[in-house]
């Protein structure tokens, strides 16, 4: 007789196998994590794969006297799987992703999910300017007229923006320039922009402004943050969020809160479809 | 007829598995828009999307620490770790620390090494220093928190400074008061006998990948039940909400400690979140986000739980905590 349980082991690793594999071919797997990463996880599906092949050859179960094995007595219990209760439990779990991801479809992140993440309406930015900590951790004070502090990255970015009569928002240098004009938003004061994101509204908003947001992905799903800009228009009332918009306007900046924010004034927009890539990825040189 | 079945049943059962395949394959995605035959909330599907993700992400890692551990299974023998450990338990200390720090690794990916190594003989305290500064002290966990600082080495100069030091103190520790491997019941698993070592190098690749199958098993669910548990935060609590707990430098560090425990983050992937919140909290809070995070979180804890006895678990998880803020606490005179 076949040894049921391990093969119910070699359906589950195969399970899995296919799962990634899968994943892979039809490109789902962008869904689930950052692509720059998919090598890992075809790496993963061999290995699932490899394991699956040697536990093929664990199914037939062994004659006892053939039985040529090198481990000492207390090996048996692997060979001779019984089954109880909490091993039962364990398939049971194991099977769960299983059944969910050949079942389920991928579900891309929305402003549902970017209102329990916490809007960073800017990026990432050195800039304590006015909060608590200013006290403790002070400045150079050269923040806003010179850059003597500022490092490389965001500075040649800023150099090169600076000079763009407009600035046109790609996927591919989203994040870069979010960054960029977070970091210093006084510099960019008037100056036109151009992009596409999401529709993401915040308690307390003022009805004529939403944020066009983006969710960035550093490695998968759970270290997703979002990025984005404010903007401000007569029309941003009438948009439902999670609504897909492009819009070109004028960089400002706000107080929001005790940061000072980039604002943008839409003079155009348009409603566009979810691109094929809705999310953004951060840069590593 | 019976008969035949039962000698066929191997062949039977290839056949089966290949026309899964094939049907799994062949079969067309599900996707958002179609929309399923059956009504599911949407949180559900955000839920299961991001579950899914953490596993993704995490299943590379969990594979080579499955396979590490199945090396170890059968390749070292117990003579070899008795003649490679320290007989003095703070240099066994010092050496799992170092080891640790020099082997790349994630925080999953390091349990089942760590399970196998102390099941072979290792102490546990030495154990334990491998398993706090392997997934921290690793050459992509530095460039990826020096980039994600704006290109500054200074945190990520005192991530690896401090994670080496929290993890020296609480393995130091744990050697003065443990005594025994602390596992739990039916984890110390068989040793190969010497026989083994005479076993062709193919027999013993085939073994080795029968114990990476045992261990991927054992851990496996752990797994999937911490990812679980983490996608669940992320769909339905608000770190938003959180956050909004901390104001001092005292309540900031440990809201972001906590965020770190429940977000379970890779930790090659968390320095960016950390570095998205520069501009909220003071340096020592985000420290507490680096060190902690790879030391602990949902997804390991609950794989500790399927190693070790409940009771051990409970104390180094307070132990990692009480340490790791104590001592980011304290660098806030340098920060």
């Amino acid at each position: 007789m076949l040894n049921s349980q391990q093969l119910l082991r070699a359906g589950i690793l195969l399970g899995f196998a296919l799962l990634i594999g899968r994943l892979h071919w039809t490109g789902e797997l962008a869904k689930y994590i950052n692509i720059k990463y998919s090598a890992m996880s075809l790496i993963a599906c061999v290995l699932l794969f490899l394991l699956f092949f040697a536990q093929l050859g664990r199914i037939r179960p062994v004659d006892q006297t053939q039985h040529d094995h090198s481990c000492s007595s207390g090996c048996q219990h692997h060979h001779h799987l019984r089954w109880s209760l909490k091993g039962g439990l364990a398939y049971v779990i194991l099977s769960i992703p299983l059944v969910t991801g050949f079942v389920l479809p991928a579900k891309t992140l929305d402003a549902a999910m970017a209102s329990k993440k916490g809007v960073m309406i800017q990026s990432p930015s050195p800039k304590v300017s006015a909060a608590p900590m200013e006290e403790e951790h002070p400045l150079p004070e050269s923040r806003e007229h010179n850059f003597v502090y500022l490092d490389d990255l965001y500075e040649n970015s800023l150099n090169e923006l600076i000079q763009q009569p407009e600035i046109i928002f790609n996927d591919f240098d989203f994040v870069e320039y979010a960054d960029t004009i977070s970091f210093y938003p006084r510099e960019f004061i008037g100056k036109k922009v151009e992009l596409s994101g999401f529709v993401y509204k915040e308690e307390g908003m003022d009805p004529s402004q939403l944020v066009v947001a983006r969710f960035i992905i550093t490695h998968c799903l759970a270290d997703a943050g979002v990025i984005g800009f404010l903007a401000e228009w007569e029309d941003a009332e009438k948009l439902e969020e999670d609504t897909w918009i492009r819009v070109k306007g004028t960089l400002d900046i706000t107080q929001y809160g005790e940061f000072e924010l980039p604002k943008l004034h839409v003079e155009e927009w348009e409603k566009i479809s979810m691109p094929a890539d809705p999310y953004v990825y951060p840069k590593l040189n | 007829m019976l008969k035949w079945i039962r000698s066929f049943s191997l062949e039977l059962s290839g056949a089966v598995v290949l026309a899964a395949v094939l049907l799994f394959l062949l079969s067309p995605n599900p996707t958002e828009e179609q929309g399923l035959p059956f009504e599911v909330p949407s949180s559900i599907l955000s839920l299961n999307t991001i579950f899914l993700s953490i596993l993704i992400e995490a299943i590379p890692f969990v594979l080579i620490g499955v396979l590490i551990a199945g090396m170890i299974q059968i390749f070292v023998t117990e003579d070899h770790i008795r003649r490679w450990m320290p007989t003095n338990k703070y240099l066994a200390v010092l050496m799992s620390c170092v080891l640790g720090a020099l082997f790349p690794a994630c925080e999953c990916g390091i349990v089942p090494i760590v399970r196998r190594l102390i099941a072979k003989g290792v102490p546990l305290y030495a154990g334990i220093g491998f398993l706090l500064t392997g997934p921290i002290i690793n050459p992509i966990v530095i460039l990826s928190t020096y980039m994600a600082f704006g290109n500054d080495a200074q945190m990520a100069g005192w991530r690896m400074f401090l994670g080496f030091g929290v993890a020296l103190v609480i393995a130091a520790i744990i050697a003065l008061v443990y005594k025994g491997n602390q596992m739990k019941h039916g984890q110390v698993l068989p040793i190969v006998s010497n026989s083994s070592q005479k076993l062709p190098l193919g027999q013993r690749f085939i073994q080795m990948l029968h114990h990476s199958i045992d261990e991927f098993f054992d851990m496996g669910k752990y797994l999937i039940m911490g990812a679980f548990l983490a996608a669940f935060v992320q769909t339905y609590v608000s770190s938003a909400a959180i956050l909004q707990l901390g104001s001092s430098v005292v309540t900031s560090t440990l809201v972001m400690m906590g965020l770190a425990f429940l977000l379970s983050l890779c930790s090659e992937a968390d320095a960016f979140i950390a570095a998205s919140f520069r501009n909220m909290f003071a340096p020592t809070a985000l420290l507490g986000f680096l060190v902690y995070g790879p030391m602990l979180d949902l997804k390991n804890t609950f794989m500790l739980l399927g190693v070790f006895r409940a009771r051990f678990v409970i104390v180094l998880v307070s132990l990692i905590t009480v340490t790791v803020f104590s001592a980011v606490l304290a660098t806030q005179f340098w920060l």
